[in-house]
């Protein structure tokens, strides 16, 4: 029974885990692997739920685990994410709301603007992701928000 | 020289200053915001003073506040930077007005300049080309008759912009409205003026400007050109000495226009004369000039070997510019990638601690770094955390060292766009010079991880992964050790 080693939805597969590697250490936190002659630097940090990986300026989230362990995260993940696919509208930064287009109950069609916010001077309007309801709205104008807020969700018939 | 100067700025072009300002023995004051106590600008500086809430308009844009401090300070100089202040002539005036020395030009000449549609005029007198466009627009339906006669695509821009700011590419008829509502607003906010104008928008276009200098004597020279083709949201990314695309003839053409247009404004101290140039007929029209020191200012210093900080102090001390037009000299090729706090896809910007800052070290690299490893990265402020420049002999070996470096940059706790420029520096189309303005929407960068990257990744991180759970176990084991098994005996 193999491993898996993954890096967000980057899977490598391992028939065995490692037992040894060409590790240099480059400051607390960094390292340098080598494999077969190909360099990469990155940082492997702790987190709340185990380890992450910061690789050219992003995160991805370290997992290893067996095949099937891995396997069986993944049904659940993809079946997650399909749940929630389209059905919020997120602050994908943070910012200060400027402006509220719409109101609880209000009906919106998809790319209607919705929500303004500005961070670092940049304005940016989020726009309704399908047609439905809105509903659980969370916005108010000059209200400081961090990203990943869910400004509310949009409910349709065919939910 | 002067003994004190308070520099009105934060991030790495304060620390920039004060960099040059320690090597010629001169005193610097920092001023800063609530929010940017602990930053590294405040660290440096000899003096450092609180000015406001972290909200610019409470801080970084109180001019009395600023005064107060090189008054308490004894200070003899303001040194603006860019962005902030630093185009604003009304504060040039008031600091010339309270006896201080204003280490930028004179405000006539930043008056014109900082007006986009005054400065055209100004360009057409001193007979260089501009970019075919309209005087003010006074409402959507204005601008939508006009754009009507002038054909779409075309730009909409701030009379008072810069940085991008108020400034709007518009595809058709039906995009105006919303557009203009959304320039004026932004425009209205950044620059305290909602005036728009629009202009032609040239298709196969690159971004080239020429640095300027002029002293208080009447000598003007100009320092090669830039190539700033690569911009998301018309703020520049990636920023090059010398441009490709530049004959030496046209660079040569390019350059006499630019001194023409900054002695025919009066310009003193740095400036920066943008054109947009039509790769296809090497036609070149006048943009604007940014009348401060530019953002991209290392890429001439790393080609000309000089300091334009430092020739930007000697020429508010009234000294003669140290060089004459024959004396200055382009060597090798330089390339800046802007490190900004932002998703490398979306350019969206991220917060939170620099847990992992650790920059390379190499031949011919420069980091002009506002941060440091533990520095919060806040949403206040532009997303700009550092410039991250390389020097090579030709323009291949100034890709491969800045691709190199990048590969080993570390940084971790807040997201950057180092995949981004990367992959840029991956592309052959710009290996080959052909990018052009439209380069960031017309070119989908892979930033993604690949299967190959992550084979080499999961191996170092699968044997850490391992030992630390190997060193998780012992801890626990010893842990389960320390309990006393039995009673006192």
């Amino acid at each position: 029974m193999g491993w898996v080693v993954s890096l967000n939805d980057v899977a490598v597969a391992l028939a065995h885990l490692p037992q040894q590697a060409k590790l240099t250490v480059l400051g607390e936190h960094v390292w340098q692997v080598e494999v077969a002659g190909r360099l990469a630097v990155f940082v492997l940090l702790p987190n709340d739920t185990g380890l992450e990986v910061w690789w050219l300026g992003q995160r991805y989230e370290l997992h290893v685990e067996r095949e099937q362990v891995h396997a069986l995260r993944q049904h659940f993940l993809v079946k997650q994410q399909a749940a929630s696919a389209g059905y919020v509208v997120m602050a994908h930064m943070p910012g200060l709301v400027t402006q509220v287009k719409v109101q609880p109950g209000y009906e919106v069609k998809r790319g209607e603007g919705m929500v303004v916010i500005e961070a670092m001077k940049m304005e940016n309007e989020l726009r309704a992701p399908r047609d439905g309801i809105v509903s659980d709205l969370d916005a108010r104008v000059g209200q400081q928000v961090e990203k990943g807020h869910i400004f509310c969700h949009i409910v349709s018939d065919g939910d | 020289m002067f003994g004190k100067v308070v520099i009105a700025n934060r991030g790495e072009i304060a620390v920039r200053i004060i960099q040059t300002c320690k090597r010629l023995g001169i005193q610097t004051v920092a001023v800063y915001s609530q929010a940017d106590r602990s930053a590294l600008h405040v660290r440096l500086a000899d003096e450092a003073f609180e000015i406001g809430p972290a909200p610019a308009a409470q801080s970084y844009l109180n001019a009395d506040k600023i005064l107060t401090v090189a008054k308490t300070s004894g200070a003899r100089a303001i040194h603006p930077g860019y962005g902030f202040l630093s185009e604003n002539d009304e504060f040039a005036e008031a600091v010339e007005h309270a006896g201080l020395v204003w280490v930028g030009p004179p405000p006539t000449a930043m008056a014109r300049m900082g007006d986009k549609l005054v400065a055209r005029q100004v360009a057409q007198k001193a007979e260089v080309r501009v970019v075919p466009g309209t005087g003010e627009m006074d409402s959507a339906d204005a601008a939508l008759v006009a754009a009507n006669d002038m054909g779409f695509p075309l730009l909409l821009k701030a009379s008072a912009g810069g940085g991008g700011k108020g400034m709007r590419v518009v595809k058709s008829a039906g995009e105006l409205p919303s557009a203009f509502e959304r320039a004026q607003s932004e425009a209205l906010r950044s620059f305290g003026n909602p005036a728009l104008y629009l202009e032609k928008f040239v298709r196969r276009a690159k971004h080239i400007e020429i640095q300027v200098f002029g002293d208080t004597h009447g000598n003007h020279v100009w320092l090669g050109e830039r190539e700033c083709s690569i911009q998301r949201r018309h703020q520049k990314l990636i920023e090059e000495s010398p441009s490709v695309a530049l004959s030496e003839q046209v660079r040569q053409q390019m350059g006499q226009a630019a001194v023409a247009l900054a002695r025919g404004c009066g310009y003193v101290n740095a400036g920066t004369v943008e054109f947009l140039f039509d790769v296809d007929t090497e036609a070149f029209y006048f943009l604007e000039m940014n009348a401060r020191l530019q953002v991209e200012h290392p890429v001439t210093e790393m080609v000309t070997g000089l300091d334009l900080v430092a020739w930007q102090l000697r020429v508010a001390a009234a000294e003669v510019l140290p060089l004459q037009q024959e004396d200055v000299q382009c060597r090798g090729v330089a390339i800046e990638c802007r490190l900004y706090a932002e998703d490398p896809l979306a350019f969206l910007p991220d917060t939170g601690r620099l847990k992992v800052f650790l920059p390379p070290h190499g031949e011919g690299l420069r980091l002009d770094s506002g941060v440091v490893q533990g520095d919060v990265v806040n949403a206040y402020y532009d997303p700009l955390l550092a410039k991250f420049i390389v020097h090579g002999a030709d323009r291949t070996q100034a890709i491969a060292r800045m691709r190199g470096g990048l590969e080993r940059f570390a940084v971790a706790g807040v997201t950057t766009n180092l995949a981004y420029h990367r992959a840029v520096m991956a592309d052959a189309d710009f290996q080959q010079g052909r990018h052009l303005t439209d380069f960031v929407d017309a070119h989908k960068m892979d930033v993604s991880l690949s299967q190959e990257v992550a084979q080499t990744l999961a191996q170092g991180a699968a044997y850490l992964y391992q030992q630390r759970q190997q060193r998780l176990e012992e801890a626990f084991s010893k842990a389960q050790d320390g309990w006393p098994q039995e009673g006192p005996h």
